[in-house]
């Protein structure tokens, strides 16, 4: 995979001197002509496309992957059982228990998955099931009556046992839930009545 | 945010295009140049840091070699592509690609020739394209 690199373009500012106004005048499409060079090659293009999803993936905040769910920080915060102000200062943090982070993406209706990477190594899906059951406590210690939905350790949905199915129906009778988390627990109950068939 | 080039590192990247050896890290360089024009002013971590030494509001995109947040760049060279944001009268305002190198030989001492370049190339182009203004390091 790695590459020998044997001879670099060197960007000499005595080329400068040498400009026409020739030059100047098409500098204007420079972006879209080495686009077009990425476009040409597939090697490039490839490398490309890595580069700016790794990129891309970097700069999903916590923030923009709620705003893409179109969800505010009032419906998080209620299917958390936090404060808004909570939530709010949740995706200022640049560190947190992993446990808060996999329950704001359960949340927001996705599913956290850890993956490690090394150079020479495929990147491969970090298990931490061992460690699972201690990462699991609620974060919000004051959570309001029948408003905390638990993550369970499947992830999959915000309720999959028994008990928080009945749960999931005291949220749909409580004329104080919101529409958002009616129908999340909506779906959590027909899941959950769909694992009981198998 | 738009994207302009200063002629001479539109040359200085093409010359990476031309080369079969070299078509990876232009590829590389390439993805570094479209998330800043996708994420402009809100690009933040490891493909980017400000340049405390220039006087513009100057920033560089960073091609490192691997790390555990950056694995995709499995080998040398270390570029850097220096770049300034300028403001525009009445339209946004746009980054201007000034400058691109390698400093893995060089190291920080790359940066004490190279960004008195940039603010050269920088004054030559803000010269030459009148609706553009730089605009000064911001304090941090």
């Amino acid at each position: 995979m790695a590459t020998t690199i044997k001879r670099l373009p060197v960007d000499d500012e005595r080329i400068d001197d040498q400009l026409t106004d020739e030059d100047w005048e098409r500098a204007s499409g420079a972006h879209d002509r080495l686009m077009a060079f990425v476009q040409a090659s597939p090697r490039a293009k490839a490398r490309f496309d890595s580069v700016l999803s790794e990129i891309d993936q970097r700069q999903a905040t916590l923030r923009k992957v709620r705003e893409a769910r179109a969800l505010t920080q009032a419906t998080i915060a209620e299917l958390l059982g936090m404060d808004q102000s909570e939530v709010s200062r949740l995706e200022h943090r640049s560190d947190m228990l992993l446990s808060t982070l996999r329950r704001f993406i359960g949340a927001a209706g996705g599913e956290l998955r850890l993956v490690v990477s090394f150079p020479n190594m495929a990147p491969a899906e970090l298990r931490l099931d061992r460690v699972e059951s201690k990462l699991s406590a609620p974060i919000a210690k004051q959570s309001r009556e029948g408003h905390q939905i638990h993550m369970r350790k499947e992830g999959y949905s915000m309720t999959t046992s028994k008990k928080d199915a009945s749960k999931a129906g005291k949220l749909l009778a409580n004329p104080k839930t919101s529409k958002t988390v009616k129908s999340v627990a909506a779906s959590d109950l027909a899941q959950t009545k769909s694992r009981k068939k198998k | 945010m738009e994207i302009q080039y200063h002629p001479a590192a539109e040359m200085w990247l093409a010359e990476f295009a031309s080369d079969e050896e070299l078509i990876d890290v232009f590829g590389e360089i390439m993805a570094l140049i479209t998330a800043l024009e996708r994420y402009g002013r809100s690009l933040e971590g490891e493909e980017t840091s400000p340049i405390v030494s220039s006087r513009f509001d100057m920033h560089e995109l960073r091609r490192t070699p691997p790390s555990e947040t950056l694995p995709y760049a499995d080998s040398p060279p270390v570029i850097r592509v220096l770049y300034a944001f300028c403001q525009r009268q009445t339209a946004d305002p746009v980054a201007v690609i000034l400058l691109g190198g390698d400093k893995a030989d060089l190291g920080e001492d790359w940066y004490l020739s190279n960004v008195p370049v940039s603010e050269r190339r920088l004054e030559e182009f803000v010269r030459r394209n009148n609706e553009l203004k730089p605009l000064g390091r911001r304090s941090t």
